[in-house]
């Protein structure tokens, strides 16, 4: 059974790249791709994945509104940030409850990204 | 456990050792067993064989008894068997109680004939010879037959037998034998033998053997007793012999157990207790010798680490989960941060944070708390609010970085968080210093490429245009009046006349337009720098006309812009001007080919009979290839400029006449020697006043001059260094072995300064890239002889220096 996964960024080059990378990587299923917060609260409330991936900075509701909303209603939800505006905000959505966060860019050619990449995963899940 | 802690005890410990008494108690029971049995068996075996004697000894006596009775018996019948029929019953009495008196222990004789008639019977202690009937009880008459029981069993004994009685209340054995003559019986001879003698034998008997066992008994008891005296004594010494070493050792270890070392433990013998022992007295003084010198060792160790933590530029301090500050800091962490003590301070106070960033602070750790034992630190300590901080101008506005690590107590719990501290002021100046360097070359090398790639005079053009844009720009800039009521603003400031008066939109929008003019053709020719300056008023000035900021505010930064602005084309107009001169010092490329052609029908046509029009004409096109001397100088002007980069000296170069125009070709003969002049005064040709050398710090100023005298050149390079001391050159000649002394001596001035031009003749003490090996002067000297031409040096100390070429007008 394929963990799932809903990844809501409002970059589509990003989209494609994560999505790609989520399936062909992680092994994961991307179940939806969102391109703002409202479409993000949306897609987990209708899937319900095992982990969805938040952009922070988004057009029609931010990834932290969004991350509010979602743990507001299913308070197990693993949400993982992925934002280019580091510090402070990313340190607030952990504080809320999102599980761990990767930094943008996305350099996936980068050997040190992908490794911290599948460690991130890994703490997610960890029980 | 606990009764040990109540008594620690020495070594010798109490007796009521439970070893002990387990060893006591085996050696005990193993010896008891085997004596007692090996008793018991030894007894029972000779109890035994007691009794069989006994047994023996009783038949014995008992057969004695009998075989005498069986004999009397016997002899008397077959005595009686010999005698006549009749007329004999007297000697029948008479033999019978002869044998009854005969023998102490017959108590009675009998004989009867076979109807049981007694014929003779006699008892002991009657009268001799008896008497003519038994006068004890004769059951019945002696003429009547005998009836009792015993008569009856007597009867009917066919051969000598015997039979249990009693006579006269004593026990005794009948003993009856038939007399038989010719296999007919004649009567019954009986004999009644007391047993008391073999009774009181038999008795005898008995009671030596009983004595005998008992005697026995008593000795095994005896023997037994000291048998258990001896096991318990001996266990007990066995054990003593085997636990108390063990006991010893138990001892001291519970003595070391309570921290006392000091329990020195003997051990000789070589079975496994005195190896257990040795080693246990090893680790006592390994243990004795560690934690005696603990302190010892943890002081030095806390003093390397703090040599470490005080000398590392790194400072160090540790804080807890409520943000306070512990007194484990080291002393670089107090010098970083400008603070004599850390401890008693709150993170907030040590990192000067402002509420909101401690309030992240807070945040962070519940953060730290939530995942520190899932996720990894550098990531959450990526989070950390503070990763650099600038202190303000009070501590010297340092630059500080901040690094963190946590700290988990044994239970591997997070108790608090260290910070590394580094000072990074300095880095981080030169990095920005770097990137400036970096930025500022790049322009230069895209304001290099966008000068070469473009005409001249459309280059020219722009600069002419955007200079005088922003000029404009300068001065109405302050003039603007913010957006009053109206809106309006003036231009040219209040002298200027009412028809000047333009609304500030529209000055807004005309400054819009010549900024983004400036953009869009600085875009063309890749004057980044110049774009981005632009662009950055250009947002402010829409901003501003579409009201989305305050003017007044405003207003310092576009000035700055503006003035940034007008320096960036300047610079560019000063890389334009040494590329390709000012307009004076513009030239046209033409092939050598055509010129050297020119030149030569110059040559040819050139005559004084020519019109002053046409012999002007003629001189123009002789001197066609003729270059300003300041351009044909350019490249000892790089030259300086590339040593004092090495250097980091700042060296003015001058030349002069800058405009004079001047055969290439003269410039040709005296390069090489020039190179070495000029490259020389750069190195050595600073200011005395502020060092002079390589390694003097000051700045330099060289001219290099030329000269046009009746048929020479002449050519002179010329700094205000420290001079050449004549002395001194003389002196290093003299010891280089070049002249001697007196030779020395006899030199005037002009002629000790030549020197210098001799081969291998250095006042560098090492060769390095810039000073060479005591060869430029001699080069040079010999490239200008070549030419036909002279060098000479006049030099001043502390005055500077100054070498002259003289070339020949038609050298070569």
């Amino acid at each position: 059974m394929k963990r799932t996964v809903v990844i809501v960024d409002d970059s589509k080059f990003l989209l494609r790249l994560m999505q790609e990378y989520f399936q062909e990587v992680m092994d994961f299923e991307v179940v939806a791709t969102g391109v703002n917060g409202v479409q993000g609260v949306d897609l987990y409330r209708r899937f319900q994945p095992d982990l969805i991936c938040l952009d922070l900075t988004m057009p029609v509701k931010d990834g932290q509104t969004a991350l509010t909303e979602i743990l507001g209603e299913f308070p197990e939800a693993r949400v993982l940030i992925i934002s280019a505006v580091g510090g402070p905000s990313i340190l607030r959505c952990i504080k809320l409850g999102a599980k761990a966060y990767l930094e943008k860019p996305f350099r996936l050619e980068d050997e040190e990204f992908r490794k911290d990449f599948r460690q991130t995963l890994l703490e997610i899940f960890a029980k | 456990m606990k009764e040990m802690e109540s008594k620690p005890g020495p070594a010798k410990l109490s007796s009521k050792g439970g070893l002990r008494k387990k060893v006591f108690l085996s050696f005990a029971v193993q010896f008891g067993l085997v004596l007692g049995l090996v008793f018991s068996l030894v007894m029972m075996l000779d109890l035994y064989r007691m009794r069989r004697n006994f047994h023996g000894a009783q038949g014995a006596i008992t057969k004695a008894i009998v075989a005498k009775g069986k004999h009397q018996a016997m002899r008397t019948g077959m005595i009686l068997a010999t005698l006549p029929e009749n007329g004999t019953s007297t000697l029948i009495r008479e033999i019978i109680g002869a044998t009854v008196a005969s023998d102490p222990d017959i108590l009675y004789g009998i004989y009867m004939d076979t109807d049981r008639k007694p014929l003779a019977y006699s008892r002991a202690g009657d009268a001799s010879g008896g008497g003519s009937g038994p006068s004890a009880p004769p059951p019945g008459p002696l003429s009547s037959s005998l009836t009792d029981e015993m008569s009856l069993w007597a009867s009917s004994v066919r051969d000598g037998s015997f039979r249990s009685t009693e006579a006269g209340g004593e026990k005794a054995i009948e003993f009856a034998a038939p007399v038989k003559r010719g296999g007919l019986i004649l009567g019954i001879v009986r004999f009644g033998i007391a047993t008391k003698s073999m009774d009181a034998a038999l008795h005898e008997t008995r009671r030596a053997w009983r004595k005998t066992k008992e005697l026995t008994i008593s000795l095994f008891g005896l023997l037994g007793f000291s048998t258990f005296l001896m096991t318990i004594w001996s266990s007990s010494v066995l054990a003593e012999k085997i636990t108390k070493p063990i006991r010893a050792l138990t001892g001291s270890a519970i003595r070391i157990a309570h921290g006392d070392y000091r329990a020195k433990i003997q051990a000789d013998g070589d079975d496994e207790i005195a190896v257990l022992a040795e080693a246990f007295e090893t680790m006592r003084e390994k243990v004795q010798d560690y934690t005696g010198n603990l302190q010892m060792r943890v002081d030095e160790k806390v003093r390397q680490v703090r040599d470490i933590l005080d000398n590392v530029k790194q400072g160090l301090f540790t804080f807890n989960l409520d943000l306070n500050v512990n007194p484990d800091c080291s002393l670089s962490a107090c010098q970083i941060l400008g603070m004599d003590e850390l401890a008693g301070h709150t993170l907030a106070e040590v990192l000067r944070l402002g509420p909101q960033d401690e309030a992240l602070f807070r945040d962070w750790v519940d953060v730290l708390r939530m995942h520190y034992e899932t996720h990894r630190w550098e990531k959450l300590a990526k989070l950390a609010p503070v990763q650099e901080l600038r202190l303000g101008a009070g501590t010297g506005g340092k630059q500080i970085k901040v690094e963190y690590q946590k700290i988990l107590d044994p239970d591997g719990r997070l108790i608090k968080i260290m910070a590394l501290i580094q000072d990074v002021t300095e880095s981080r100046l030169l990095e920005s210093r770097i990137w400036e360097e970096k930025i500022r070359l790049e322009n230069k090398v895209r304001i290099i490429l966008g000068i070469t790639s473009n005409p001249p005079e459309v280059v020219s053009e722009f600069l002419k245009e955007s200079a005088a844009k922003i000029e404009v720009m300068q001065k109405s800039l302050p003039l603007l009046g913010p957006p009053t009521g109206n809106g309006a603003g003036k231009r040219g400031g209040d002298e200027g006349g009412p028809e000047d008066v333009i609304d500030f939109p529209t000055w807004i929008r005309i400054m819009y337009k010549d900024c983004h003019t400036i953009k869009g053709n600085a875009g063309a020719f890749g004057f980044e720098v110049l774009v981005e300056l632009a662009h950055e008023l250009e947002t402010r000035l829409d901003h501003a006309a579409r009201g989305k900021i305050n003017w007044p505010e405003c207003l310092p930064e576009a000035q700055r812009l503006v003035r940034d602005m007008k320096e960036e084309v300047r610079r560019i107009a000063e890389v334009r001007l040494l590329l390709s001169g000012n307009s004076e010092e513009v030239y046209l490329r033409l092939p050598e080919s055509k010129i050297a052609k020119i030149r030569a029908l110059a040559d040819k046509a050139g005559s004084p009979k020519l019109a002053p029009e046409l012999l002007a004409l003629v001189d123009c096109c002789k001197t066609i290839s003729y270059r300003s001397f300041s351009s044909l100088t350019r490249k000892y002007r790089d030259l300086v400029s590339r040593v004092s980069m090495k250097t980091q000296k700042d060296v003015a170069f001058s030349v002069s006449p800058p405009g004079l125009e001047l055969d290439p070709e003269v410039l040709l003969r005296v390069d090489e020697a020039l190179v070495h002049l000029v490259r020389n005064a750069a190195v050595y040709g600073l200011d005395a006043a502020e060092g002079s050398g390589p390694t003097g710090s000051g700045s330099g100023k060289i001219e290099l001059t030329y000269a046009r005298t009746s048929g020479e050149h002449v050519f002179t390079v010329k700094d205000h260094g420290a001079g050449i001391d004549p002395d001194v050159l003389t002196r290093k000649a003299v010891a280089a072995g070049i002249l001697d002394r007196e030779a020395a001596e006899a030199l005037g001035e002009k002629e000790k300064l030549q020197l210098i031009f001799y081969p291998g003749f250095s006042t560098s003490e090492k060769p390095d890239s810039l000073s060479g090996r005591g060869m430029g002067l001699t080069i040079a000297s010999e490239s200008v002889r070549a030419w036909g031409g002279t060098i000479s040096v006049a030099s001043r100390p502390g005055l500077g220096s100054s070498f002259t070429i003289t070339l020949p007008e038609q050298g070569g």
